[in-house]
């Protein structure tokens, strides 16, 4: 029987069992435990790293055990536990493993070897599971998450959108990822922020499909209409000074097909593009946009930020919405963008007004 | 402020300051207070069933106390309508800038204000159906999350900066909230 054991983020020490089937290549996760999993064993990561810089030859299993210093069996259960995630590694009897195909995981390694020097993604934490990127990456104190860290998981049991609702985070198929800034900004200077993110994942993915996605106020990213990201920014600050802002950055990648219920309103890369799309590309992609529009805007102010993103969206003007507010429902037609980010509206009826915080839809 | 003690009839002597200020426009330009305004502070004290308030400013001191308790109303409503309209940046209405008096003192001690860091829209729960963080009454502690200030899809979870009990919630769920509003009044549980 193995136990998988993990070191726990922060406070919380946590197990996770696996039941690996006699003789056989499944892996179970079980399902009575519910807690969410520590952070990937750095080996586990190192594991990945090894058999992806030898790939396709044949490692032996007694060598990657002592580099990177478990048993072989504990080896062997790494093993079967990343081919359950999808991971193409064929064991050969009495000799080794070998890679087949590079694996789409966001193991930090891996993304880290895209990233060169930049402050964005210096440190990254993954998970195999969690209930939220969001919830750890604002849990990390100063020492434990500073500026740039980025959390990532691979499936998210609780991942969450604006005001509490849920986010459709598949195995494997999607990025699910928090950044984690502390940037020298006052808090009511921050919400240019996501906007900033948006044109970032905007340009990861013209970048990497080919797309070039519309962007719908503030930040949900569009592909023939439907979304096929989104973005939670969570803050903690002072009245006036932030201590930390997490950018929730969820992307469809390799959704085969989305669940009935999201159909008419969601989309994957994958079925946009007709091609499975590298995840590790998109998100490496995502992290170099990210650090190079957060530069721009602390070194150059709100301006250029808003004046990419009104070039990027067809919501920032003359576009027919509907505005749903907690307060209020009405329709309104955008008149672009106001120095700090917030949407200008005329109200049917109505003068000009500013929307500074609501949800708004097309309406055709 | 006197009543602040009176048993779920507390007011944050800051609200009411804001107020007077803001109603109180045609200030003479020695900061004091002509009859109008007394008149209006009073018909505003009224209106929010205020029973005693004390305002010094500028070698002037006013006192108004209004008639017994049983006068002023059981079930006084303890939310006010929101502030928002004038930015508490504007200079016409800053605070005057008097040495520390024994009463401002004492005002600012008991009662902790929580105001907005942003212009947003406030949210008392997590979620459209959950229960609200916290409501009138509750004993918080340092870092518990009292509320939502949601701008952009920025949402900003703020915390308690003191422990102690929340006298009052200025603001309803789905408001919008300007810069520096009040948000919270939180009695602290221990005074130094």
């Amino acid at each position: 029987m193995g136990v998988w054991e993990e070191r726990a983020c922060g406070h919380r020490t946590l197990r996770n069992s696996f039941r690996l089937g006699r003789g056989k290549d499944s892996v179970t996760v079980d399902s009575a435990h519910r807690e969410p999993n520590g952070p990937t064993d750095h080996r586990v990561d190192r594991l990945i790293h090894l058999l992806a810089e030898n790939a396709m030859v044949i490692v032996p299993g007694p060598k990657i055990a002592s580099e990177i210093g478990v048993s072989r069996l504990r080896v062997w259960q790494w093993v079967e536990k990343l081919r359950a995630l999808g991971v193409d590694i064929q064991g050969i009897p009495a000799t080794g493993y070998l890679l087949r195909t590079l694996p789409d995981i966001l193991v930090p390694s891996l993304v880290r070897a895209e990233l060169g020097g930049q402050e964005i993604g210096r440190k990254i934490l993954h998970y195999f599971k969690t209930e939220s990127t969001n919830d750890l990456a604002l849990g990390l104190s100063p020492r434990d998450g500073p500026h740039g860290t980025v959390v990532l998981a691979e499936e998210q049991t609780a991942g969450r959108g604006r005001l509490g609702r849920k986010w459709h985070s598949e195995k494997s198929s999607g990025i699910y990822s928090s950044t984690l800034l502390r940037p020298p900004l006052p808090p009511s200077a921050a919400a240019v922020l996501t906007l900033a993110a948006a044109l970032a994942v905007r340009e990861a993915i013209r970048q990497t499909a080919g797309l070039a996605p519309d962007i719908r106020w503030p930040n949900d990213l569009l592909v023939n209409g439907k979304k096929v990201s989104g973005i939670l920014t969570e803050m903690k600050a002072e009245v006036d000074r932030i201590h930390a802002v997490v950018l929730g950055i969820g992307v469809n990648v390799n959704h085969k097909a989305l669940p009935a219920e999201l159909r008419s309103i969601a989309t994957s890369l994958r079925i946009e593009c007709g091609r499975p799309i590298s995840r590790l590309q998109v998100l490496a992609a995502l992290l170099k946009e990210l650090e190079r529009h957060y530069r721009l805007l602390l070194d150059r102010g709100n301006a250029p930020i808003i004046e990419r993103w009104t070039a990027a969206s067809s919501y920032a003007t003359g576009k027919r919405i509907h505005v749903r507010k907690a307060s209020e429902e009405f329709n309104a037609v955008t008149a672009g963008l106001d120095g700090g980010g917030a949407l200008r509206i005329r109200r049917d009826g109505g003068g000009e007004e500013l929307l500074v915080a609501g949800e708004i839809i097309e309406v055709k | 402020m006197r009543d602040r003690r009176e048993g779920g009839r507390d007011f944050s002597s800051e609200g009411v300051m804001d107020m007077a200020r803001k109603r109180s426009k045609r200030e003479t330009p020695e900061g004091g207070l002509g009859l109008k305004e007394i008149k209006e502070l009073i018909d505003l004290l009224k209106d929010r069933q205020v029973a005693e308030f004390e305002l010094e400013k500028r070698g002037t001191k006013i006192r108004i106390l209004r008639a017994s308790p049983a006068e002023r109303g059981a079930n006084a409503p303890l939310s006010l309508p929101p502030l928002a309209s004038i930015p508490e940046s504007d200079a016409r209405f800053a605070p005057p800038p008097a040495a520390p008096r024994a009463e401002t003192v004492e005002a600012s001690e008991d009662l902790y204000i929580i105001k907005s860091p942003m212009v947003g829209t406030f949210y008392g729960s997590p979620a459209p159906n959950a229960p609200a963080f916290v409501k009138q009454g509750d004993v918080v502690r340092v870092g518990q999350p009292l509320c939502i200030i949601e701008a952009m899809k920025l949402m900003n979870e703020i915390e308690s900066e003191v422990a102690g009990e929340v006298v009052r919630i200025y603001v309803e769920n789905g408001q919008p909230v300007e810069y520096g509003e009040s948000l919270f009044a939180i009695k602290p549980s221990h005074k130094k």
